[in-house]
């Protein structure tokens, strides 16, 4: 078989949509700054708008991320860092101590478990401590 | 090998040959090469013949057909060293001294499209019909492709796995503009390159490859004086991987490169391996015996590695590993442009990602990003990804975007069952396949794959049906073109394929309208 059959049948045997998004995606991150300014604006929005947007969407991220973690510290749950699971909608985790769940979901969700709604029922004095540092 | 009186050819002689096939090019060419064959082999040249190649005007440019100036080069030479000129042969092509630089510079530019209206414009008489204009991006993919492979030959991805020695020096090919911003690097820690000393072929090439996944630039050098030479050629580098191997009963070994390195640049990062060896001591040990010398003090910091595993300690030492301040202050810092590109990017390769939205993959890429950040001993696993500082943090987020979209999209497919696959309209179909044995699951499950691939590319092709151009590029893809390939078969120009793949883009866009 030869060198571009082989390509082809390696080409057919991909997911056609991939194939396609593979050629499409890539371009993009080549574009120039004025390029993709004029993409956007094909599409009828205003760059300026779409880009402090996305700026938005990352630190709502960041945001959710230090939320959660501040919520736990507070409420006296035990969350190490490397227990933080990866699930197809998010992260699971759950309290070391007390075993209660959390999940910080990477989508429009927002983050929910047993472990945001009550305090830990291992560490009732320390998650009080905590609480009146806060204050 | 003398002219005798009886061989030489009289230029009488000569002349009325020449007069005698005057209106004939395909002689007077014919004549001119035998003229240059026999020239190449005499010791002594004729002078006659010389002039019969001198005088030669039928020689015209392959490219703008124009008969000025025009001389043979060897086709493997094209885009490399026009400056020499060789004999005629099949292997050879003509080519007046303007098309000959055009060439030149597109092969080493990679701007195909710009070096053909340069050429038109520099030919006026030349007409730009759609004929020329391939004939000509022919010639210049031509080059493009021997550029390719003397880079590859370079990289040491010819089999050998090091630097082949005397090639000329080419430029890299420029990066995507996001990925390679101008380097600020000011310091051995900024550098992002690696150079890799070492003559056991697929060791250099493990080393290479496990850099480069983390993100480095990798030089490899196969001996003592190559790896000096690159250095001092384009050094400092982040680190300098040395085997001990490297001639090892001389003093030019791999400690004499450490040592002759530092002595260049005393704050270049070493590493020498050994992974012959049990331990640094066996090292010393042997080191000192066969060269009759102590490790000197200025080697005292560079560790010796006798595991493999002791890399991984060693590249993440060289790591700049940020924190979740570093990220916060990063997305800060993203240009509109910045922002632009990867939001974009983020929804295009969405579309391939059931369920998911442009914004879900940029929102999952800053977690896994804050959840590398603040584990970072732990960054490798599954869902964390550690942002080194000196890489640029869009080039960052890029990669994980795409990380994650090709995951997600792989798990789906493998989870998807046959049954699943089909809809409920699909009964009649799924009917086909109910008594296949289970030993022929694996048949079944290609040919069901097959047919739901070849479905979607009708899907896609249909939404096209107003689009001829847009369709070729499609079918074009489908097939496993490459984007050079496309171009020359469709005749379009890099401006136009830009364009199609915008409407594309823009009529696959499931409508959150690059948001």
């Amino acid at each position: 078989m030869t060198e571009g059959r082989n390509k082809t049948v390696e080409a057919h045997n991909k997911d056609p949509l991939k194939t396609v998004l593979d050629h499409l995606a890539d371009p993009i991150l080549e574009m120039s700054d004025e390029e993709i300014l004029a993409e956007i604006r094909e599409t009828g929005v205003d760059p300026q708008e779409v880009a402090e947007h996305t700026r938005a969407v990352l630190l709502e991220a960041l945001q959710k991320f230090d939320n959660v973690n501040r919520r736990l510290w507070h409420l006296g749950h035990n969350i190490r860092l490397k227990d933080w699971q990866l699930r197809e909608w998010g992260y699971e985790n759950t309290c070391a101590d007390c075993g209660l769940s959390v999940s910080l979901a990477t989508s429009s969700k927002q983050p929910s478990g047993r472990a945001l709604e009550s305090r830990c029922t291992e560490n009732q004095n320390t998650s009080l401590k905590r609480d009146a540092t806060r204050k | 090998m003398s002219e005798t009186p009886g061989h030489d050819a009289p230029e009488s002689a000569l002349q009325e040959v020449l007069e005698v096939i005057k209106d004939n090019p395909q002689a007077r060419e014919a004549l001119t090469r035998l003229a240059r064959n026999v020239l190449s082999v005499l010791e002594k040249p004729s002078q006659n013949l010389q002039k019969v190649v001198d005088n030669s005007s039928n020689l015209t440019c392959d490219l703008c057909g124009s008969k000025d100036g025009v001389t043979l080069y060897d086709r493997e030479d094209i885009g490399i060293d026009l400056k020499k000129p060789t004999l005629a042969s099949s292997r050879s092509w003509a080519a007046c001294a303007s098309c000959a630089a055009l060439v030149k510079s597109a092969s080493l530019d990679r701007s195909v499209e710009s070096s053909l209206m340069a050429l038109f414009q520099a030919h006026p008489q030349l007409p730009d019909t759609e004929t020329n204009r391939n004939r000509i991006r022919q010639f210049i993919l031509q080059s493009h492709n021997e550029v390719r492979r003397l880079e590859k030959q370079r990289n040491g991805l010819d089999g050998n796995g090091v630097e082949p020695q005397g090639l000329p020096a080419l430029p890299r090919p420029q990066e995507p503009r996001l990925i390679h911003r101008p380097s600020s690097a000011t310091s051995i820690n900024d550098c992002q390159q690696v150079l890799v000393i070492g003559n056991h072929a697929s060791l250099t090439q493990m080393l290479k490859a496990r850099f480069e996944h983390n993100g480095f630039v990798v030089r490899t050098a196969c001996d003592w004086e190559n790896g000096f030479a690159v250095y001092t050629h384009s050094g400092p580098f982040r680190l300098v991987i040395i085997d001990l191997c490297i001639n090892p009963r001389s003093p030019q070994n791999g400690i004499g490169l450490a040592r002759t390195i530092r002595q260049v640049q005393p704050m270049q990062n070493i590493v020498i391996t050994a992974f012959a060896y049990q331990s640094a001591e066996e090292v010393q040990e042997h080191v000192e015996q066969v060269l009759q010398v102590p490790l000197t003090q200025e080697l005292i910091d560079v560790p010796v590695l006798t595991d493999m595993g002791e890399l991984n300690v060693e590249l993440d030492r060289l790591r700049n590993w940020a924190n979740k301040a570093d990220v916060s202050q990063a997305i800060q810092m993203l240009s509109h442009a910045d922002l632009l590109r990867i939001k974009r990017y983020a929804t295009v390769l969405a579309w391939g990602a059931a369920g998911w939205t442009g914004e879900d993959l940029l929102q999952r890429a800053v977690v896994q990003t804050l959840m590398g950040a603040e584990d970072p001993h732990n960054g490798k696993r599954k869902g964390r990804r550690r942002w080194d500082k000196s890489i640029d943090f869009a080039r960052h987020l890029a990669g994980a975007i795409e990380s994650i979209a090709y995951h997600w999209k792989e798990k789906s497919y493998q989870s998807c069952t046959i049954s699943e696959r089909f809809s409920c309209d699909d009964e009649q179909e799924l009917s086909r396949f109910e008594n296949v044995d289970s030993g022929e699951t694996s048949v079944l499950e290609s040919l069901i794959k097959e047919e739901e691939e070849a479905r979607k590319r009708v899907k896609i092709l249909e939404r096209f049906r107003d689009d001829p151009k847009a369709t070729a590029v499609l079918q074009g893809l489908f097939s496993g073109m490459d984007k050079d390939e496309i171009l020359l078969k469709e005749s379009l120009t890099d401006e136009e394929y830009k364009a199609i793949s915008r409407r594309i883009r823009r009529t696959l866009d499931p409508g959150d309208n690059g948001r």
